[in-house]
Formats: C-alpha cells, sequence, structure tokens
C-alpha cells in the first residue's frame, strides 16, 4: 500500500462522518456501551465534537462485528467516536468519568462534557 | 482579607477602596450611571473554564437566515452565493436598542446569543448540536433545526472541502490535535483593517465598484482576446462587494428606523430621547458617509467589526482605536467643545463594552486555550505616526482612563512605547497595571517596526502604521500590509519538538508516528545528536503546519468567500478579486505562533548537564523515567526540576541553548515561504495553550508530567522557576535579538501591588522599564494581583466578579478561568523590583 | 383575521407601508431593551402572544 494510500484510510474514517444525512435520531444515539466510555479512548484536541483516538488499536481494526478485527502495529491509531458501539471490542475498559460537568479542563482523563453522555451521569 | 473587605465595601469611601487597592469596586463607584448600567447588563459571553455560563444560548435565527439565501442561490459564485444570503440575514435579523445605550449594533438576535458560521467547519456544527447548555428552548424543536442544518453543511464546509484537497497523511496529522491548533479558512481568522481607506463611507466605494465594473463590461465588449478573459470572474465578484456594502448600509438604517420609532412613540423621558434622534441620526449618516464626530467614527467602526463578524469568525480584533477616532474626540471635545470630557467617556466606555459584549461560539480547544474570553481582541494604543513622531493623543488617554472604570477582560490594550512617550501617558498605563488589569501589554515600537521591515519588507512608514494582528504580531494597516486573513493553525505546540526528539517521532500520547524518524536516543553519541534530531523534529513540525496553512490560505476564496471582506479592502476593489486572494498584492505578514516554546531550552539543557556533561545519569533512565511518567522516579525528577539549569536566571548554560534553538527557527523560518513568497517566524506566545494542551504533552525532562499544567509561554520562564530577580530575568531575554530572532516574544511578570504603591512605585517601574527597553525587548505584560486577593476570589467568586488578572496574550476576569490555570498564575513568581 | 398592521407594536416604513417593524419591549435577567423585527403588514398575527390590538 502506498504512503498516500495508507494515510488516506485514516483520513476518510476522520471525515466518514460528514456529508451523511444523520437526523436527530442517529446523533442522539449512544449505547451504553460505548467508546467515549472506554480509558483507552483519547479524544481529540482539535476537534471537540466527539471524536478520538483508540490507545491500542490501530487503523485497520474493526470492531463493531461479532468477530471484531484488531490490528495492533501501525502508524495511526483508529479513529472512533464518543458514541460508537464499542460492546464486541474485548479492549474495552470502562473509565470513570471525572469532568462530568467540563469547566475544569485539561486533566489526562477526561471527557468532553457532551450533552448526550449526561445520561450517563445521573 | 476578602470576605471581611467585600462585605463593607458598600460602607466604603472610594478613598478607603483606594488604600485597600480594591479597584474593581473603585470602578463601580466612579463611573457614571450609564456606564454601570451598561458594563452590569453584559452576558458573559467567554467561557468559564471550558463551559458557556449559563443562559447563553446559539442563535439559530442567523444561520436559517443565512441558508434560505444560500440554497437559493445554489451555482453562483461562492462571493455571490455569500453576498446574497449575508444580505438577507442583515435585513431580517432582530435588532435592539439597550437601554442608556448610544452605540448600535450586536452580532445575534439578542444580547444573550452567540453566534456561529455554518457555512466554516462540520465538526464544530456536530460540536455546537452535542454541546451542553447552550441549545435554546424548546430544546427538541431546536435540536431538529440543527440536525437539518448540519446534514446540509456536513463535506460542504470550507474545512471539509480544504481536508479532501490536502495530502491526506497531512491531514490526519494536522487534525489529530497534538501539534496545533487552528482552522486553515478564514471561516475563523481575523484581519487588518485600513480605516484611511474605510472612512470614505461605503457610497464612495460603491461608486468606485461601480466605476470598475462599467470599464470592465466595456472591455468585455471589445476584442477577444485571453487577457479579458479573467475578467468575467471579476464582475460577480464586485457585485457581490455591491451588495453587501448596500446591505450595511440598511442594517444602520434599520436602527436609525428604530431609534426614530422610540424617540416618537415610546420614550417619556426628554433627554433620552434626544439620545434616540441622535443615534438616528448617526446610523443614517454612517456607514453610508464618512464620519463627521466621535459618536459617528464610533459607530462607523463598530458597524464595521459587526459587519465583518457576520461575515465570519474574526477571532481577534486588530485595531488602533485611539489614533483612528483621536482626531474626533479632538474636534468634539477641544476645538467645538460639543462634548464634555465625562460625555466622550462614556462613548469611549460602550465601546469597550459593545466589544466586550460580542459572543460567537468557539470550540471546546478554543474555549480551553482562551479561557475567560471569546478571542484575542488586543487593541493598539500609541506609537508612532508614519513620519514618527509621538501618535499619543486624548484618545489614548481617554480609553486607558475608561478602562479602568468598565473593566472588561476584553479588549484588552498592546500599548507602543517609544522613547518619545510623554511622562502623563506613561502614568496611564501604569495606572491601568496597577489597577490590576493585566493591559497595557508593553511593546517596545522602535524594535518592532525594525521587526516588521526585517521579515517583511514592510516600507518603515507603514511599518509605522502597525497593529497587534492577534496578541502580538505587527502588521501595518496600509493597502499592501493589511492581512486579510491570519490563519489561527500555524500556532505550534513546540514542547511536541522535544518529546518526538526523545521518542523517534512518535507520539504515545495520540499513538501515531508523527514526526520523522531521527533514531532512538540511547544510540545518540553525544548531545549534538540530540540537538539533531530537534532540529528535524522542529523542521517537520513548522513545515506540515505551514504547508497546510499556505494551502488554506490560496483555497479560501474558492471555500470560504468574503464579500464582505474584500468590499472594504482597497486592493480587492481594485482588483475586482476576493480579500483573502494572495495575488492581489498582499505583501504577506505570516507568523507560526510558538506555544510551549520554553520547555525546549530546559528539556535540552537538563540532558545536556545531567546526561553528557555531568554523566549522573544515563540516556536509558531518562527515557524510562519519561515512559512511566516519572512515576517512581520521583527524587531524580526533583533532581531535574530543581538542579538543572532553567531559563530566566541570567545562567549561559542554558540561555546559550534557547539562543541556539531560536537561530534554528529562524533559519529556517526564512525557507518556509508564505503564499505571497514571504517568510515565517517564530512568534513565541500561549494563550492559556499551556492548560489546554496540558493532556496532550507528555512527560518532559525539565520535570514536568503529563497532565501538568505546561509554562504560561513566549520567553516568559517556568513559574516559579526563575529565582534570581527580575532583572535576571530580563538579561537572559535580552541574549537574543529581538528583531531578527523570531517575530515577537511574550514575557509575563508578576509584580508586588504593595511595593508598586505610590509615585515611589511608579518611579521603580519606570527604571525597570528603561532597563527593559536598553536591553532590546519586545513586550512584557504584567499581573500586579496579590495572591490574598486571587485566593478569596477562588473562595468566594461571586465578591470578586471584575478581579482581572493577566493569562498570556490576553486578560481575563479571573473568575471565568479553570482552577488550574488559577493556579498557574498564582504560582508564578511576585518579583520584587528596586 | 388580526394581522401585524392591526397591532400597536407595528410600524411601518415610510418607504412601503406593506412592511415594517414589529417593536417589542424586552427585558432579560441582565438588561432592557426595544428589540425590532421586520414583518409583513398582512402578517396573520392570530397566533403571536405579543399582539396588542391597535
Amino acid at each position: 500500500m502506498s504512503r498516500r494510500d495508507k494515510w488516506k484510510s485514516a483520513r476518510d474514517a476522520m471525515m466518514a462522518p460528514l456529508g451523511k444525512t444523520k437526523g436527530v435520531k442517529t446523533r442522539e444515539s449512544v449505547p451504553e456501551v460505548c467508546c467515549g466510555k472506554c480509558e483507552m479512548w483519547f479524544e481529540n484536541a482539535y476537534s471537540s465534537e466527539g471524536r478520538g483516538t483508540c490507545r491500542v488499536l490501530k487503523m485497520g481494526s474493526e470492531i463493531h462485528s461479532d468477530k471484531p478485527t484488531y490490528v495492533l502495529e501501525g502508524d495511526a491509531g483508529l479513529i472512533s467516536y464518543f458514541n460508537m458501539d464499542a460492546s464486541h471490542c474485548s479492549y474495552f475498559s470502562k473509565m470513570e468519568l471525572i469532568d462530568t460537568d467540563g469547566t475544569e479542563c485539561s486533566d489526562p482523563l477526561f471527557r468532553r462534557a457532551l450533552r448526550q453522555m449526561k445520561k450517563f451521569n445521573e | 482579607m476578602g470576605q471581611s473587605t467585600a462585605r463593607t465595601e458598600k460602607e466604603s469611601s472610594v478613598e478607603e477602596l483606594k488604600n485597600r487597592r480594591e479597584w474593581w469596586f473603585v470602578a463601580e463607584k466612579t463611573r457614571s450611571k450609564r456606564l454601570d448600567y451598561l458594563r452590569k447588563g453584559v452576558w458573559k459571553k467567554g467561557a468559564i473554564g471550558g463551559n458557556y455560563a449559563p443562559g447563553i444560548k446559539i442563535d439559530l435565527t442567523f444561520p436559517q437566515l443565512f441558508i434560505d439565501k444560500w440554497q437559493e442561490h445554489e451555482g453562483e459564485a461562492i462571493m455571490l452565493q455569500k453576498a446574497h444570503a449575508l444580505a438577507h440575514v442583515l435585513d431580517n435579523i432582530p435588532i435592539f436598542i439597550t437601554d442608556n445605550s448610544q452605540i448600535m449594533g450586536y452580532i445575534g438576535s439578542a444580547p444573550h446569543n452567540i453566534v456561529w458560521h455554518w457555512q466554516g467547519i462540520s465538526m464544530v456544527n456536530e460540536e455546537i448540536y452535542n454541546e451542553e447548555g447552550i441549545i435554546p428552548e424548546p430544546e427538541e424543536e431546536s435540536l431538529e433545526i440543527l440536525a437539518n442544518l448540519n446534514d446540509y453543511w456536513g463535506g460542504r464546509t470550507a474545512v471539509d472541502k480544504l481536508a479532501r484537497v490536502l495530502d491526506p497523511e497531512d491531514a490526519v496529522k494536522f487534525m489529530s490535535g497534538a501539534i496545533g491548533w487552528g482552522t486553515p479558512t478564514s471561516a475563523a481568522t481575523y484581519s487588518t483593517k485600513d480605516f484611511d481607506y474605510i472612512f470614505k463611507g461605503f457610497e464612495a466605494i460603491l461608486a468606485e465598484v461601480e466605476e470598475r465594473m462599467e470599464e470592465t463590461e466595456e472591455k468585455l465588449q471589445g476584442n477577444p482576446s485571453p487577457e479579458i478573459l479573467p475578467l468575467y470572474d471579476k464582475l460577480p465578484r464586485w457585485e457581490a462587494m455591491q451588495i453587501v456594502l448596500e446591505a450595511g448600509i440598511r442594517y444602520a438604517e434599520r436602527y436609525a428606523r428604530l431609534a426614530r420609532t422610540l424617540a416618537e412613540h415610546f420614550e417619556s423621558d426628554p433627554e433620552r430621547r434626544e439620545e434616540l434622534l441622535r443615534i438616528a441620526e448617526t446610523c443614517e449618516r454612517v456607514p453610508a458617509k464618512p464620519p463627521r464626530n466621535l459618536q459617528e467614527s464610533l459607530q462607523f467602526d463598530h458597524f464595521v467589526q459587526v459587519l465583518s463578524r457576520y461575515e465570519t469568525f474574526e477571532g481577534a480584533w486588530p485595531h488602533r482605536p485611539d489614533y483612528i477616532h483621536g482626531p474626533y474626540y479632538d474636534k468634539d471635545v477641544n476645538q467645538d467643545k460639543r462634548l464634555s470630557k465625562e460625555e466622550a467617556l462614556d462613548l469611549v466606555g460602550e465601546h469597550l463594552i459593545r466589544t466586550h459584549e460580542v459572543g460567537i461560539f468557539a470550540p471546546k480547544w478554543a474555549r480551553e486555550g482562551l479561557q475567560g474570553i471569546t478571542g484575542t481582541w488586543v487593541w493598539t494604543m500609541g506609537g508612532v505616526k508614519p513620519d514618527g513622531s509621538d501618535a499619543c493623543n486624548d484618545m489614548t488617554v481617554a480609553y486607558m482612563q475608561a478602562a479602568r472604570l468598565v473593566r472588561v477582560s476584553n479588549p484588552t490594550f498592546g500599548f507602543r512605547w517609544h522613547p518619545k512617550v510623554k511622562d502623563e501617558v506613561m502614568r496611564e498605563c501604569f495606572e491601568c497595571i496597577r489597577h490590576g488589569l493585566g493591559y497595557p501589554s508593553m511593546r517596545n515600537d522602535p524594535v518592532l517596526v525594525a521587526n516588521t521591515v526585517h521579515w517583511y519588507g514592510h516600507p518603515v512608514e507603514e511599518a509605522r502604521t502597525w497593529v497587534h494582528q492577534a496578541c502580538m504580531s505587527p502588521c501595518p494597516t496600509t493597502k499592501y500590509g493589511c492581512q486579510p486573513m491570519r490563519m489561527a493553525s500555524a500556532t505550534a505546540n513546540c514542547a511536541k519538538m522535544i518529546e518526538y526528539a526523545l521518542h523517534d517521532g512518535y507520539d504515545p500520547v495520540v499513538n501515531m508516528q508523527m514526526g520523522p524518524k531521527t533514531g532512538d536516543p540511547r544510540e545518540f553519541k553525544d548531545f549534538e545528536d540530540l540537538f539533531g534530531a530537534w532540529v528535524k523534529q522542529m523542521e517537520w513540525l513548522r513545515n506540515i503546519l505551514v504547508r497546510t496553512v499556505n494551502l488554506g490560505r490560496v483555497k479560501d476564496p474558492e471555500f470560504f468567500g468574503r464579500p464582505f471582506l474584500s468590499a472594504i479592502y482597497e486592493r480587492a476593489v481594485e482588483t475586482g478579486t476576493d480579500a483573502c486572494d494572495p495575488s492581489n498584492g498582499d505583501r504577506g505578514n505570516a507568523w507560526v505562533t510558538g506555544f510551549t516554546w520554553v520547555e525546549n531550552a530546559d528539556s535540552l539543557a537538563a540532558i545536556k548537564k545531567f546526561v553528557y556533561d555531568e554523566k549522573k545519569y544515563t540516556m536509558d533512565e531518562v527515557l524510562d523515567a519519561l515512559n512511566a511518567n516519572w512515576v517512581g522516579y520521583e527524587e531524580m525528577r526533583l533532581d531535574f526540576v530543581k538542579n538543572a539549569p532553567k531559563w530566566g536566571n541570567d545562567d549561559d548554560y542554558v540561555d546559550d541553548l534557547m539562543v541556539r534553538c531560536l537561530r534554528e527557527v529562524s533559519r529556517h523560518s526564512k525557507e518556509n515561504r508564505c503564499p505571497s513568497n514571504n517568510t515565517w517566524p517564530l512568534l513565541p506566545e500561549n494563550v492559556s495553550g499551556n492548560i489546554h494542551y496540558a493532556n496532550l504533552v507528555g512527560a518532559l525532562p525539565n520535570g514536568r508530567r503529563l497532565g501538568d499544567a505546561l509554562y504560561d509561554g513566549g520567553i516568559s520562564p517556568g513559574p516559579g522557576l526563575d529565582k534570581k530577580g527580575p532583572t535576571a530575568v530580563l538579561k537572559s531575554c535580552g541574549k537574543f535579538d529581538h528583531v531578527t530572532d523570531g517575530r515577537a516574544f511574550l514575557l509575563n511578570q508578576r509584580l508586588s501591588p504593595t511595593q508598586l504603591s505610590g509615585e515611589k512605585g511608579y518611579q521603580l517601574w519606570k527604571a525597570y522599564m528603561k532597563t527593559w527597553a536598553d536591553l532590546g525587548l519586545d513586550h512584557v505584560q504584567f499581573n500586579m494581583v496579590d495572591d490574598a486577593t486571587l485566593r478569596a476570589a477562588q473562595k468566594d467568586p461571586e465578591k470578586y466578579q471584575e478581579v482581572i488578572v493577566r493569562v498570556a496574550g490576553y486578560s481575563a476576569h479571573f473568575v471565568d478561568i479553570s482552577r488550574k490555570t488559577q493556579d498557574n498564575i498564582i504560582q508564578r513568581t511576585v518579583q520584587g523590583l528596586g | 383575521m388580526a394581522t401585524c398592521k392591526d397591532c400597536k407594536g407595528f410600524f411601518a416604513r415610510e418607504d412601503d407601508q406593506d412592511r415594517g417593524d414589529c417593536v417589542m419591549r424586552v427585558t432579560d435577567p441582565r438588561q432592557a431593551y426595544y428589540k425590532a423585527v421586520p414583518v409583513e403588514a398582512d402578517k396573520d398575527a392570530s397566533k403571536c402572544s405579543s399582539f396588542r390590538k391597535r
């Protein structure tokens, strides 16, 4: 795979949700087990709408099917979103949400206070 | 101290409050009733830590009006399509006149609303949808509107389009958030404005546009040739300029109409009725025609700023209001006696408040990096005229006095100091600093004029017109000197340079191979190998940012479009181009903002001393400690914190390394070229990026752990690490050339309010400023609020709403910044002078 | 049917009597102000909660 193609798949994963009609329903849906609640998931600092990177899995991994594929070597981490289903991922490790209101910022293990995550704080 | 004095402030006299240096209560007691009402009426638009204040809502009227016309004109040239959409917004957005106000114009349909430009960045559009607290009621209905807007704009925004054009590796690494921040589009940017041109009035510009169009149409009817082909694209751009200029005039007329309606049908107080009629007359006059008096010039100015922000998120406010409005103040107050000083002060104070109240949605990273404010609105004061003579005037003094009365955190001032500044003006600057505003920052005008000529070749007369383009960087306000689009994405998280040099280019925080593979540091023979790796990582980091931003700049006219900015840019009007098109004569004034810079010198010095010179630790041990985030290595960590040389103590060991790093960057700055083929110098400064990046920069050899706040930025020493006094700090900072070694260098200093009280305090400060100037430093800014007050404000924020601190390139109300940032400011060394 | 032009808050434009401003007094938690929204004179106002018969 050429350098360009390799990074193109990462770029596409980053831009994939754009240009798709999602409506309210898709945007409001947050599974009980999701990347946003996993301590292996690191929220992206460039954008704050809930995109992030996995600290363990690399690009090429696929965690949505019953038989997930895990890629552990590579240049780029797996890009995923806070509300992505992680129930099939064996690397999922639930974390405590310590920055639940978002007033304090930039702790090493923090989560931005996305509105849809509020239900997990109650 | 805090609680007991706060309880008694109501019964205390102004003198008692002054003696206790409770300047926020002094302001409340001494400002006019009008200013007090307007100041307290402002909705807080800057985020508190990372969140918006309760009651702040995103404006949904604006994007809905915009998209109505945008879709109707789909397929037209982007600038024309946008002009139609903007005109529709300006004709229909609800407007309002606040009681007691005299200056009109607001971005959004209600005072508690903040706006956003849906055409810019899909990620931010989605963030707004996901954001807690800002969705207007009824929430369900608003979410439906937002979802529809986002579904439409997804893939169509400027940044979405740019991401498809960028090299995919650059796109992913740039958007990883680890190495820099910002958006390479003029959807989130800031522009210098030439008010000599703008104050001709929109009608005069419209006449100029009309003339250009007629000339062009005539050519298009003539002999067919390759030369006439580009002219076809110019006509829709000029038409777009016409549409927005006419809409701008109509927008002002709407205020005139409302003011007259209120005067005739609602207002019973004759004095206020008179004011409303004056407002009507003012808004009928400007921006259509040139201003004739102070109220008209301030109003014209504010309309231009508001209209610019309807077009895009202008996150800074490059401006020189004392220079622009000074002649009108002089005419009204000194010559015609049309206004008393107090009446003028009311207008000037309101000008600050009207600016302070502007609110534009900022994504979370920007809110964390600019806590407490909407943008870095640093207004430039003082300085010299194009012929080099002193430009300070009565308006300079009026702004300083008004600032102490209204105590807004935004805008702040940067004062262009030069040897001819009169003592009375210096005293005004000092009073603002003594009152704890944290501004004006002091800028060395001769150094910065020379710097502006050195890096970009601006003629010296033009360089002398400079304003702060954002927090720090000077930019001329002339036809070819104005910068239409400062791309905030050329902002480097510089601590990554040393982090990547120590990790073979790998970023353990974002799990990505970021920089080039420069080798395992365990295999480095000597310090030169490490330094060589650092240079390669520095070059890579700057290259990727500059490449991205250059592309964003040249693509902006195609992906975003700026009809209004173009209509007020002489060179764009003249050539029928988008203001952001670099081919229209833009001389170039680009720079890379360097966040988290000093960590490099301190980290390199620690390794040089302990690993290579003294051989106290092996590189293996250092890397093990860093990979463990210093956990289990506390004794070693403290050795690195306390005993390794630190920048800011006049210690040549580390200072020489700092100079060496700067010279490497300076060399590379000339190799990087902007679209106008000009240079990209480094400008170390931080805003509150030291907090934003705290969880993104791994452990460093200066003893810092992942999650710890980084240094407060620029060339400021690490908090509490400058132990040799203020002169040692100045001497360290004076070891490199502030003209040729970079664009500008931010220096934070904390001074003791007790020591600097009274006349003696002023004289001490003035002597300090002389040393600063003699050493050729370009910048210094001060915090002068004591620890006791800051700690009291942490305990009881409600009582200390107007206490201001200097964060970095901007000031913020102390209660609006996160606890971590508050603690970081308290930790800074309080320097004793004399 | 009540229309905007029948309301006390409607002020027709001098240059176009078919259009005008709906002017309302608003007091929010921090400040009081007058607000103007452009409207058509014949717009249906039967469901407008701010309608005040002229």
